[in-house]
């Protein structure tokens, strides 16, 4: 498997940080400084 | 001899936002683009080393130590006046990215050695301008017209992504990439 590839990466950014990469590339749920 | 390079590729939205606008402008103004469009960020200008094992392991070990949530944002449009003039995306300047790429610079010094001299500019115009290039070749005949249409996009605070991952190129391809969640020095 290609390890570049994003999969593992995204699922662990959720997990660290309670954020998701929505398919859009928009993150939810959107944090305050970006309000 | 080989040639390296690090930077980030654009993730989410930016990297849509920009691919989308280089289309349109490619498509509008019938200028050719690239087949293959990559939005990405250059933190250091290309180098060339003879310990590629240990560019590497320093390369992972400098990035390992920022752990903390970074983003980047995309806040305007700018040019480049070269012969050939290029157009850009400004990102707003983060503290925490130039921290890391003056780390990088610092920690792999003794290791590289830049094949074209850093550019020599007043005091005030030394920051680090990250900037991601939207289109370059053949806009000179157009630029006026390409210039006012990017200064009437309209921009939101959503075109912000979160720093995800550092590459470290070799002759153009992906050598490694440091991935900040996962902790690793991904290769293939």
């Amino acid at each position: 498997m290609n390890s570049f590839i994003f999969d593992r990466t995204e699922k662990a950014f959720k997990e660290k940080t309670g954020f998701e990469i929505t398919k859009d590339g928009l993150l939810l749920p959107v944090p305050e400084s970006f309000q | 001899m080989d040639k390296y390079e690090i930077g980030i590729r654009l993730g989410g939205y930016p990297k849509k936002y920009l691919k989308a606008l280089t289309c349109e402008i490619s498509k509008k103004f019938q200028i050719k683009k690239n087949k293959k469009i990559v939005p990405h960020l250059n933190f250091l200008r290309p180098f060339t080393t003879n310990n590629e094992t240990e560019l590497i392991e320093n390369f992972g070990k400098t990035l390992s130590k920022y752990n903390q949530l970074i983003t980047y944002t995309l806040e305007g449009f700018g040019t480049f006046e070269n012969k050939e003039k290029v157009f850009y995306g400004k990102i707003k300047s983060n503290p925490q990215i130039e921290n890391m790429i003056n780390d990088l610079e610092k920690s792999l010094e003794e290791n590289i050695n830049f094949i074209n001299p850093k550019i020599k500019l007043p005091e005030e115009k030394q920051k680090i301008n990250l900037h991601c290039s939207i289109i370059s070749k053949g806009v000179n005949k157009y630029f006026s017209e390409i210039d006012y249409f990017l200064n009437k996009q309209k921009f939101s605070k959503n075109i912000t992504h979160p720093l995800l991952r550092v590459y470290l190129l070799r002759n153009k391809f992906i050598l490694r990439e440091f991935d900040f969640y996962l902790n690793e020095n991904l290769d293939e």
